[in-house]
């Protein structure tokens, strides 16, 4: 390296103001953009969720009514738990068992924290519905994708301008 | 370097205001969704109202009217329904030949509009096709109901001829209901048309569900909207459909996905369940389909879906009808009509002057003799989009309007 390169390396600064200039503006944009996410989720509290299976409701529970409807009856099996505060759904998709379990989720319903979580199920080695957090507010789901079924928040959620038909 | 300050300044500008006025340019972020499903008629339906529901009172005036469409639901399964034994529907079926039954105007109307759909369908659509539905174990009875022809397992084994072609014979009586208005009540009197198998004597019976669920979702969508709720839809589940507006896109307009049929067997290694997809706003529609509820026997499905003419679940090589336009319950007729009237007599009811004069958009699958979906439609080229590649468009509009087949049969 030349002496004249040297002199000049050394005579620059770490940062140019320029520079500076260009990362705050990065850095901006990346705050408005998680300013954006975090001010846009649905974030309210959860007032009922509902089961889908193949996008068809498995069961439905209203927390402000503590009232679960189960439209999959042959796919369904629940119990509340002794304190009255819990919820236990055993679900198997088409051709699984509810006795053995086979091919099965299994959600817990917690009313007074007002969450739902799967705590258990033979989907995959993985399990990612059971690790997947507890839905605690309206920006929550959870979705088993081998047996095709998800948990969803109901009642008030975010629009998303979808209609499935058919 | 001022030149490239000056241009990330104004991409970053750039990037702010796109993002929030994202936020704000359909006002999408300021309201949210209320949606509620109900169990009713054997399946479920589900509201969806969209609005400002930030406070508890908002909130209050959504889950009112969501209570509201559930007793609204009950009184139509009351009426509607072949399992409550005291429905007018029941009371019907029940009733001895030319015996004249009393009915709720709702029933009135609902059958009213059921005999104008068998004439507009030319039969095609016929509500006295219960015994028919029954026999291939496709009809909800009344709890503890059995009756002679029962099979030990009826989705593994076909019924007697002699029962097919009787309650055919039977079912083309249905034209023959008579209906009338006297001092504000309204009656049914019923065909004096009987058949006879194994000894048992068998009169006419109908099942309106049908038809009852598109007349339940059109009542509760005049509800719905006599509320202010016109960024709202009401469904009966999702084949029978009032779509008003929505707040998720600038024109109001949905994005309609129409299930594909054939999901189940046709495994291409997707998640897309949809087939086709398009936009609309303040429409009905109605879609039926052999996929619905059937079982196999040697090779051949059993849907739920009889043809009037036959007496026997249809074997015309529809799929899947779909219509938008006119009523829901209307649309829930001519669907159930166009999965009977097989290919070409379809494409004549498509092109036929009811159907234009109605601007109705009615989509159909055939699978041909090659075992090739074909999809017929009249809705122009560029209004619809087909997701998945195993649906070819086989069909083409002339210059007078009319849907021209292009496939092969």
């Amino acid at each position: 390296m030349s002496q004249k390169k040297v002199d000049q390396l050394k005579q620059d600064r770490f940062f140019k103001i320029w520079d500076i200039l260009i990362y705050g503006a990065i850095a901006l944009i990346v705050a408005a953009v998680f300013l954006a996410v975090f001010l846009t989720g649905d974030n309210s509290a959860l007032s009922a969720v509902e089961g889908q299976y193949n996008n068809e409701p498995v069961f439905y529970y209203d927390f402000s009514s503590d009232e679960l409807t189960v439209y999959m009856e042959d796919n369904v099996e629940y119990a509340y738990s002794e304190d009255g505060n819990g919820l236990m759904i055993t679900f198997c998709i088409d051709g699984g068992s509810l006795t053995l379990p086979s091919d099965y989720n299994i959600i817990f319903i917690d009313k007074s924290a007002r969450s739902v979580a799967v705590t258990e199920s033979d989907c995959s080695a993985r399990r990612d519905c059971v690790h997947t957090p507890a839905i605690t507010d309206n920006s929550g789901v959870i979705v088993c994708t081998p047996h095709n079924f998800q948990i969803v928040p109901a009642g008030f959620s975010d629009i998303d301008g979808i209609l499935p038909v058919g | 370097m001022i030149k490239k300050l000056l241009a990330v300044s104004a991409a970053s500008l750039a990037a702010c205001a796109a993002i929030f006025s994202g936020c704000t340019s359909s006002n999408s972020n300021n309201f949210s969704r209320y949606r509620r499903t109900y169990t009713s008629f054997g399946t479920y339906a589900t509201l969806v109202l969209e609005g400002e529901f930030f406070t508890d009172e908002q909130k209050q005036v959504a889950i009112d009217i969501g209570a509201e469409v559930e007793d609204m639901l009950k009184s139509f399964e009351n009426i509607f329904s072949t399992t409550v034994e005291d429905s007018d529907v029941c009371r019907f079926n029940e009733a001895a030949p030319g015996d004249t039954v009393e009915i709720s105007g709702q029933a009135y109307t609902v059958l009213s509009l059921a005999l104008d759909m068998y004439e507009e369908t030319e039969g095609y659509y016929n509500a006295g096709v219960y015994y028919s539905v029954d026999l291939y174990g496709f009809a909800a009875r009344p709890e503890g109901v059995t009756r002679p022809y029962d099979r030990e397992n009826t989705k593994a084994q076909l019924p007697d001829d002699e029962y097919v072609k009787a309650f055919q014979t039977l079912s083309q009586s249905f034209a023959d209901i008579g209906l009338s208005v006297n001092n504000g009540r309204y009656y049914a009197v019923k065909p004096q048309t009987t058949v006879e198998v194994e000894g048992v004597t068998y009169s006419l019976a109908i099942d309106l569900s049908g038809i009852a669920k598109g007349y339940a979702v059109d009542i509760i969508d005049d509800y719905i909207r006599s509320e202010s709720y016109d960024r709202s839809s009401f469904s009966y589940g999702s084949s029978s459909m009032a779509a008003n507006k929505t707040y998720a896109s600038d024109n109001g307009d949905w994005l309609i996905e129409i299930r594909d049929p054939r999901t189940s067997i046709e495994d291409d290694n997707t998640d897309d369940d949809y087939f086709m997809s398009l936009y609309a706003s303040d429409i009905n529609l109605s879609t039926s389909g052999d996929y619905e509820n059937y079982y196999i026997i040697e090779d051949t499905r059993y849907c739920h879906i009889i043809d009037p003419f036959t007496g026997s679940p249809i074997q015309t090589g529809m799929v899947m009808a779909n219509c938008i336009g006119g009523t829901a319950a209307e649309a829930d007729a001519r669907t159930t009509a166009i999965m009977a009237m097989g290919l070409d007599r379809a494409i004549e009811y498509i092109n036929s002057d009811v159907v234009k004069a109605s601007g109705l958009k009615i989509t159909f699958i055939y699978q041909n003799s090659l075992g090739e979906y074909l999809l017929i439609t009249n809705i122009p080229e560029g209004e619809y989009n087909i997701m998945r590649g195993n649906y070819t468009v086989a069909c083409t509009i002339d210059a007078n309007g009319n849907v021209v087949f292009t496939g092969t049969r």
